[in-house]
């Protein structure tokens, strides 16, 4: 037996299969991150062609979730992992879902910006904005903590989906509101509505991230704990 | 078989550690690779079997415990589902996800 030699797989060939494996996933991040933003863009600024455009991404990130659980079974299936080398793998697999997933608010955001875009400007599109920004900033920091493999980070990051639910149910309370004085905009402040949800549900997929970063990092399953918040 | 030991019995404990040669990994086919498991399945319900082994799979198949040895030192012993998940010792981890060895 020889001595430890450092940090890299004896097999270069599962060196390199668990690499590309993380680059996959990072690439499918990358990807979920640039249609988000685009069909919030397209929100904000009421252009369907950016809409149109975080439509098509969903079509090349589902392939890419295809893809990262065939690499990812074929992975098993020819080396065998375990330990940390495990949970890396199922990690990468169980993300994978949750970022299509997150890309599929994107696109429904996306369909709702169009339908606005149609109509005069509502006003009331500007109290998206913090919703969009505590889930985006959530999303940032999710994957960020998975790559670097940081479990504390990870940690930190599950109380602050709280907030997010917190904000969707103020701003689905005020929109309720405007309904009644003004339904003639019932439309709009319905899809608007909608657009909030989509938002707290990307929330509700980073804190999955968050969790299997965890698992990834520590391996620990800290799913479906009560979680107190450190105010 | 020869590098099988039975101790202790009735303590129903199954342990697995490592050493120079599988004895029903690379010698046997399929076949007798699961003849042979079956029968330490049967068997250890009343003995406690030491199988000697480089074969992590068969280890992580057979076994309740496992115990990793290096250069004639213990390293670490625990519950199989531990060690091949989540390792206490880094020389664990390095070894069986094939860092060295």
């Amino acid at each position: 037996m020889n001595m430890p030699s450092g940090s890299k797989h004896t097999l270069g060939t599962f060196e390199q299969a668990l690499e590309g494996l993380r680059n996959s996933v990072m690439m499918m991040a990358s990807q979920t991150e640039r249609s988000l933003g685009r069909a919030l863009k397209g929100l904000m600024e009421r252009d369907d062609e950016l809409c149109a455009l975080a439509i098509a991404d969903d079509e090349e990130i589902d392939q890419l979730e295809k893809q990262i659980d065939k690499d990812g079974i074929d992975l098993l299936l020819r080396f065998q992992p375990v330990a940390s080398d495990l949970r890396r793998v199922v990690s990468a697999m169980k993300l994978s879902g949750n970022l299509e997933r997150m890309a599929d608010q994107a696109t429904n955001i996306a369909r709702k910006a169009r339908k606005l875009n149609q109509h005069p400007l509502l006003p009331e599109v500007l109290w998206i904005t913090p919703i969009q920004e505590h889930a985006m900033a959530m999303f940032r920091d999710a994957v960020d903590a998975y790559a670097r493999e940081d479990a504390q980070a990870a940690r930190a990051l599950i109380p602050r989906d709280e907030k997010l639910d917190e904000m969707n149910a103020q701003v689905s309370r005020r929109l309720i509101d405007r309904m009644a004085h003004d339904p003639e905009q019932l439309r709009g402040y319905l899809n608007l509505m909608f657009i909030a949800r989509h938002l707290e549900r990307v929330g509700d997929h980073a804190t999955n991230i968050a969790e299997d970063a965890v698992y990834a990092a520590a391996a620990e399953d800290i799913r479906h704990q009560q979680i107190v918040a450190s105010a | 078989m020869a590098e099988v030991a039975t101790l202790s019995p009735r303590s129903g404990l199954g342990f697995c550690g490592t050493s120079s040669s599988g004895f029903a990994s690379r010698a046997l086919d399929p076949i007798a690779t699961a003849k042979v498991e079956e029968l330490i399945y049967q068997l250890r319900e009343n003995y406690t079997i030491v199988i000697v082994t480089h074969n992590m799979q068969q280890a992580g198949r057979c076994s309740n415990y496992t115990a990793f040895f290096y250069l004639g030192r213990l390293i670490e012993f625990g519950s199989t589902s531990k060690t091949f998940t989540n390792p206490s010792e880094r020389q664990t981890e390095d070894y069986i996800t094939g860092r060295f060895g």
